[in-house]
């Protein structure tokens, strides 16, 4: 069930109405039920999944609460052993048996495991992390165990941020299904408008931009380096607002019933550094991997190589975390780089950048952290290390090509899946974007809206909605974080 | 509080649903004066696939081919009926009328899968009483479908006849592949269900009986066209749809002209597949059309 669907328009319609019209105590029980209902409308056998994880948990956190000493490790052991187990099987497991295979072929042997056919569980990377963030916050001593199995089965299952996050921590959201919340006209209203910009960027933005990318990246051996230049830019934005858009409406969704999840995307893009970035992208899994593993492997409180590998590796997991292919490792290990890069030549750069007055220009900062994520986002999106190899040599030896035709008045734009007014269409949409957000720097624009007469007000309202009706591409394309 | 969320949702509700009725309405006014300034065609010719690939209106003086594939009679009327409105020019239509046009296969192909692509192309130009035919059977995809009918009626443009998505053109082909595997697959697509011979489509000759009724009333000549089918592909049509088609035609024929070119015989490689000719069959069937046109008055020879 798409958040962009019609069927999870009725669904939400119908689950937050009986949600403020049942009694406070019985409304974790609607939330858990419908929560179940929409999980079992991708694959409904892979609940059996999510259950098993959520019982393994469940009586982990109990036992971790009430043992002593060597036993609580043990438990969080167990449960961290269970999570992890589930993700290599149902994510990694062909990837690795592929990749034991073209060892063992190197030695002229065959590979004797045989392949599973087994479709990956949706969100299934999200939840088992929200659900190792519940044993390991337990273990600490910094959440206290859920006795009701009820309630921590919809921590786990919380249907706004189950498939696709925020993942959340159990100290912020495991509280909010005890609280009482009344309708707050505000706080509606509010989270209406969020679930609304988030489904203008998913359908209006990124859908569009996806149309391009896919036709592009799907066979980059038919276009020349403008075309992939233009399907890599559009890639960029399409997995933001495609992602930021499903987090919009993911904790828009959420805060109409009363519910906070955390901000998952701070303007992402109008970072200064990788460093920044990734305090604006996808901040859930970032501040995750920070507190589970980061600071575990020993964070910046080590030698100063220790440091920089530690970075890596957090990286390097972070990539294979979003998929099961070498594509995923090295687009983490570029950021890794990226990273570790940044802080080795960390005074150099500062010296240069004062001694050119480069510092004075924040938007040459902007665009070369940009452009760096552009590069690395072309691993992300290509469907194999060739291609993404193909594309990267082309992008670069493709140009004087191109600037030599472009000068003798030969066309230099190809067929990239739309027409000449949609892609003007399309980087007006991501110049709107941009601008938004660069105005958002500096005023609230809720704030600057709420205080305008109501007629504007609706007369926006209607246009937000005309415009999704009109201009959405509904082709009911999945979001991109589904799949991982 | 709840109470004021209530009226300003129904209010915005509101809103909207009267800009898109607003804009549905712009759309059917442009809808009917396509064509409305072009006084040099006075033949339309409509109907599926088989007037698409059979008749090229470039060698038919004063014609415009506008068939669409799979089109069924119900979107056919309401072609006809949104383009002669505010269009005096057109004085005849040649309307495809095969063995298959009254098959069932066409009420699910107005209510299945196709619907997709269907609906956005002609939902906005239904008069009521087809439209509440549709909405009585699949209402809930029409509901489904809405953005993907505003989207198409958005990239219409009044002057680019192409982008309405209801106006077809003739099919250009010059390829050949007449065999038998391509014989049965149509031969199951059109007449076969589950292993048994598909029904008859209430709703495609009740349309076809309202075609007709509208261009008597309107003075609008029609003729009825079977375009020439491969001999194979005729030596499999069931019995039961040539009995069916002639019998339903003996009700049709105080108000339309049938032109029966079924078993016009032509070489294989002017047809495209069974029951489908190509440019070169077309250009046969034009010349014969005209004669046969020039014989019920209705156009000079090129």
């Amino acid at each position: 069930m798409l958040f962009n669907s019609f069927h999870f328009f009725v669904f939400f319609i119908v689950v937050t109405s009986l949600y403020f019209a049942l009694p406070y105590s019985k409304r974790w029980f609607l939330l858990l039920v419908s929560s179940c209902y929409f999980y079992m409308a991708f694959v409904p056998i892979y609940i059996l999944i999510l259950g098993f994880t959520i019982v393994i948990d469940y009586f982990a956190g109990i036992y971790i609460e009430n043992a002593q000493g060597k036993r609580r490790r043990t438990y969080l052991i167990f449960s961290l052993i269970a999570n992890i187990g589930v993700l290599a099987v149902f994510k990694y497991y062909n990837f690795l048996n592929d990749n034991l295979s073209f060892l063992l072929k190197g030695f002229a042997l065959e590979n004797p495991i045989p392949y599973l056919s087994i479709l990956l569980p949706i969100g299934l990377s999200f939840h088992t992390f929200q659900a190792m963030s519940y044993t390991i916050e337990v273990y600490r001593g910094n959440q206290k165990a859920e006795r009701n199995f009820g309630i921590y089965s919809l921590y786990v299952m919380f249907y706004p941020q189950l498939v696709a996050g925020p993942i959340e921590r159990p100290q912020n959201l495991l509280h909010q299904f005890r609280e009482k919340y009344d309708f707050d006209y505000d706080r509606v209203t509010s989270g209406l408008r969020l679930m609304a910009w988030g489904l203008f960027k998913k359908v209006v933005i990124a859908d569009r931009l996806a149309i391009v990318t896919d036709t592009v990246y799907n066979n980059p051996e038919q276009y020349n380096s403008l075309s992939l230049i233009i399907a890599t830019f559009f890639f960029s934005f399409q997995i933001f607002c495609d992602f930021s858009g499903y987090s919009d409406m993911a904790i828009g969704s959420a805060r109409i019933m009363g519910f906070k999840l955390m901000t998952n995307f701070n303007k992402p893009y109008q970072s200064k550094s990788i460093h920044e970035f990734w305090q604006r992208w996808h901040i859930s899994l970032s501040t995750w991997f920070k507190d589970y593993l980061y600071i575990t492997l020993g964070g910046n409180r080590v030698s100063i190589p220790r440091w920089y590998l530690n970075l890596f590796i957090v990286f390097l997991v972070s990539g294979l975390w979003h998929g099961a292919n070498w594509t995923f490792v090295i687009w983490g290990a570029l950021h890794g780089f990226y990273l570790v890069f940044a802080l080795v030549t960390k005074n150099y750069r500062e010296t240069l950048a004062k001694r050119l007055y480069l510092n004075k220009v924040p938007f040459l900062s902007v665009s070369i952290t940009f452009i760096l994520v552009a590069f690395a986002w072309i691993f992300f999106r290509a469907n194999s290390l060739h291609s993404a190899f193909y594309i990267i040599k082309h992008i670069f030896v493709g140009l004087p090509d191109l600037v030599h035709n472009f000068l003798n008045h030969q066309s230099i734009f190809q067929n990239i899946g739309l027409g000449s007014m949609e892609l003007i269409a399309s980087l007006l949409l991501i110049v709107f974007l941009e601008t938004v957000h660069t105005i958002q720097n500096k005023i609230n624009l809720t704030q600057y809206f709420l205080q305008k007469p109501a007629f504007v007000r609706l007369a926006l309202y209607c246009g937000v909605i005309l415009c999704i009706l009109f201009f959405g591409v509904f082709e009911n394309r999945q979001f991109i974080y589904f799949q991982f | 509080m709840f109470s004021k969320f209530i009226k300003k949702t129904l209010f915005i509700c509101s809103a909207v649903t009267l800009l898109l009725l607003a804009y549905l309405f712009y759309f059917r006014v442009n809808a009917k004066s396509f064509l409305a300034d072009n006084k040099d065609i006075h033949i339309l010719i409509c109907g599926d696939s088989h007037t698409k690939c059979a008749i090229n209106d470039s060698l038919l003086i004063g014609s415009k081919n506008i068939s669409v594939g799979a089109q069924s009679y119900l979107y056919t009327y309401n072609i006809i009926k949104t383009l002669t409105e505010n269009n005096p020019n057109i004085d005849t239509i040649i309307l495809g009328y095969s063995f298959h046009s009254l098959s069932d296969n066409f009420d699910d192909i107005m209510t299945g899968p196709w619907s997709k692509t269907d609906y956005p192309a002609y939902l906005p130009i239904l008069d009521a009483s087809s439209f509440n035919l549709l909405a009585r059977d699949n209402s809930i995809g029409m509901i489904k479908l809405l953005p993907n009918i505003l989207n198409t009626m958005v990239k219409a443009n009044p002057l680019k006849q192409t982008s309405y998505q209801f106006i077809g053109s003739f099919h250009h082909s010059k390829n050949s592949v007449v065999n038998d595997s391509t014989i049965k697959l149509t031969l199951i697509r059109q007449y076969i269900r589950s292993s048994k011979i598909k029904g008859f489509s209430s709703l495609q000759e009740e349309y076809l009986s309202k075609i007709c009724d509208y261009c008597n009333e309107k003075q609008i000549k029609l003729i009825l066209l079977n375009t020439p089918v491969y001999s194979d592909y005729l030596a499999v049509v069931p019995p039961s749809f040539i009995k069916k088609y002639y019998a339903v035609y003996e009700k049709l024929k105080d108000r339309a002209v049938l032109i029966d070119m079924h078993n016009m015989k032509l070489p294989k490689n002017h047809f495209g597949d069974g029951d489908h000719l190509n440019d070169y069959g077309a250009s046969i069937v034009c010349s014969r059309l005209d004669s046969a046109l020039l014989a019920q008055k209705v156009t000079p020879l090129n």
